[in-house]
């Protein structure tokens, strides 16, 4: 996670190709981060594009002290949000037929409901525990180095993430 | 293993961080402990959603590079936040400035102490773009629209800024962005203390002081109303175009619109790959053009609104604006829109002396559109069979766009622009050899000349008048 510090710190100074670093670590996850919100390849390839523009100009505002990929997945996430909003009379009935392939298409409405539903779940969340679900889920950490990340015990990283994802389910069942 | 240790091992368990010793303790107390088993899978259930959410799909190609290739090669002059960052910066700044010269003034008067020779001031943490001594102006939204406001050369820039430097009282003129060998000159009216111009780059650009330089400024004022026209600068990640509204009529109109624009205290979310800049061309009685203030414009998308920012002041604009000065890039956003199209849609169909059909078809290894000049008589598609010429005009242009559906919208929106185009007579859509083949024909009673090219999932043909 250092080495990222150090590539966003010279993107901030307007280095591209450390930006390029970020494009290739992060596109295919925020790929399927956005696929699985809005259902079709041609719009998620758009809002992908979209969120790197985005940060890319915006990267003076980004706070180095904080965690890169929920700032990043936030823009995404709002990005996908905006997309449906303004195309909401287009509702992706006519899913990408390589995906319907494997799966009918009221199977493939039911998996987006319940991606958006979860990911506007997690955005309820407290940032504190946010950022640990996009460091254990999109960084991939282990909890040493989540630890070393946020600079907390491993036994709050381990508390945390048990209530995160209790938070997660009730807020998925409909509860507060 | 009992059921509170049980608890305090499940995320471990879930996140394969549990000691190994102690897996088949936990395993065992899952098999036989109902309750444990139910807290248990509520868990695992939240971790396996949010494992497929997160789960790696496989990256279309191209992707990443398209998205390289899209980035904006440079970032724009100033984003809104960096203007307010300016303002906030100096309002700060300022206020310890001035009581700090005060201060200091009232103390060599009073005990004749000697200052040295330096005098360190914070004056670098400000973006300052023209120096001199302790001076700082910054880059202005104010435009010359005529040589004839500039009154005289008043100094030389010598010194190139890195930005960082410390300046002090002795400083001579120096600039983080002019060359040194840029003349500076004084604007007529206004005190040079307060504004100075330099030519860059064959433009004339004013800066100000920065003394709480971009305070709101009237969105509109009566005299737009009567402007001799209206000059649009559009940036879109990266690319920009300006264009000049000289029509009477649509600038009274944009004129209206802006005055009609509603103040809101909530400003959107903008993140400034897509923008415009304008400014009116006023001229004063003696027939001079005024200084023009530019102002800033998001544009989310042609169809919605846009949003104006003056200083900290934000105005919302009707979808009326936004069509008045369309972009010439269009619109992203609409890409997907309904009216536009479907799955394989087209993205944008203008029609004019430049004509753009840009398709969002898949990647495909034979060229996707084909343009024929044919002559009359010659076979033309209809309904996907081949039959005499039966449309009017003698010469037809036969554009052929393959593995694309095209709606019946996109098509009348086309048509509706027919006019735009040189010397053409009529537009009509066909299908070709299959269904999701659409076959243009723009005809015509003289040849046309043309240049035509792909790019970019664009086709583009561009009329020679």
């Amino acid at each position: 996670m250092d080495e990222e510090k150090e590539i966003i710190a010279k993107a901030k100074k307007g280095d591209k190709s450390s930006f390029e670093k970020l494009v290739l670590k992060y596109t295919k996850g925020l790929y399927s981060f956005v696929f699985n919100i809005l259902g079709q390849q041609e719009a998620a390839q758009d809002v992908v594009q979209e969120t790197f523009t985005k940060a890319f100009s915006n990267l003076n505002s980004f706070n180095t002290s904080k965690n890169f990929s929920t700032w990043l997945y936030t823009i995404a996430k709002n990005s996908a949000f905006n997309y449906i909003k303004v195309n909401k009379k287009y509702d992706f009935r006519e899913a990408d037929e390589s995906i319907s392939q494997d799966k009918n298409p009221e199977e493939l409405v039911i998996n987006r409901e319940a991606s958006r539903a979860l990911v506007r779940s997690i955005d309820m969340l407290s940032e504190k525990y946010r950022t640990l679900i996009y460091l254990k889920y999109v960084n991939n950490l282990s909890y040493e180095e989540i630890s070393k990340t946020l600079n907390i015990s491993k036994s709050i990283v381990e508390s945390r993430l048990y209530t995160a994802r209790q938070k997660l389910s009730i807020l998925l069942s409909g509860g507060e | 293993m009992n059921c509170k240790e049980f608890n305090q091992y499940i995320t471990l368990y879930i996140d394969k961080e549990l000691p190994y010793k102690l897996e088949g303790e936990f395993k065992e107390h899952l098999d036989n402990c109902e309750e444990c088993k139910k807290a248990y899978t509520t868990l695992e259930e939240v971790h396996s959603k949010l494992g497929k959410l997160f789960t790696e799909k496989e990256v279309p190609i191209g992707l990443e590079t398209r998205i390289i290739n899209n980035l904006p090669e440079q970032k724009p002059r100033f984003s809104f936040k960096e203007v307010f960052f300016v303002k906030k910066t100096l309002a700060f700044l300022v206020p310890i400035l001035i009581v700090g010269c005060v201060s200091i003034a009232a103390y060599t008067s009073r005990y004749g102490i000697v200052l040295p020779q330096k005098i360190e001031k914070t004056l670098y943490d400000i973006p300052a773009e023209v120096r001199v001594k302790d001076m700082a102006y910054g880059y202005s939204d104010d435009v010359i629209t005529d040589e004839r406001v500039i009154d005289k050369e008043i100094a030389t820039i010598e010194i190139k800024l890195n930005g960082g430097e410390k300046i002090d009282h002795n400083s001579p003129w120096a600039s983080t962005i002019a060359e040194p060998g840029t003349k500076v000159y004084s604007i007529k009216g206004l005190n040079e203390k307060e504004a100075i111009a330099l030519k860059r780059d064959g433009y004339w650009q004013i800066f100000r002081v920065m003394n709480g330089i971009r305070q709101s400024q009237p969105i509109f004022t009566e005299d737009m109303l009567k402007s001799e026209k209206i000059v649009v600068t559009y940036s879109d990640n990266g690319k920009s175009e300006i264009k000049e509204i000289t029509d009477k009529e649509t600038i009274e109109k944009v004129a209206i619109a802006i005055k009609n624009a509603e103040k809101v205290s909530e400003p959107p979310s903008y993140y400034g790959s897509k923008y415009y800049e304008y400014y009116f061309v006023i001229r004063d009685s003696n027939g001079i053009g005024k200084i023009a203030h530019r102002y800033y414009a998001t544009m989310q998308d042609i169809d919605f609104e846009g949003y104006i920012r003056t200083g900290g002041d934000v105005y919302k604009l009707g979808a009326d604006f936004n069509k008045l000065i369309t972009s010439p890039f269009g619109s992203i956003q609409s890409a997907y829109d309904e009216k536009l199209g479907g799955k394989k849609q087209i993205n944008e169909a203008f029609i004019g002396a430049k004509v753009i059909f840009r398709s969002l078809i898949k990647e495909q290894s034979s060229s996707k559109s084909e343009i024929a000049l044919l002559n009359e008589g010659d076979n033309i598609w209809q309904n996907g069979r081949q039959i005499k010429d039966n449309l009017k005009g003698k010469y037809k242009l036969q554009i052929i766009m393959k593995d694309t559906t095209v709606q019946k919208q996109v098509v009348e929106e086309a048509a509706r622009q027919i006019n735009k185009t040189p010397d053409a007579l009529s537009i009509n859509f066909t299908e070709g050899s299959t269904k999701d083949t659409l076959v243009i024909y723009l005809c015509f009673d003289t040849k046309p000349e043309f240049n035509s090219g792909e790019s970019d999932n664009s086709f583009v043909i561009e009329f020679k008048k």
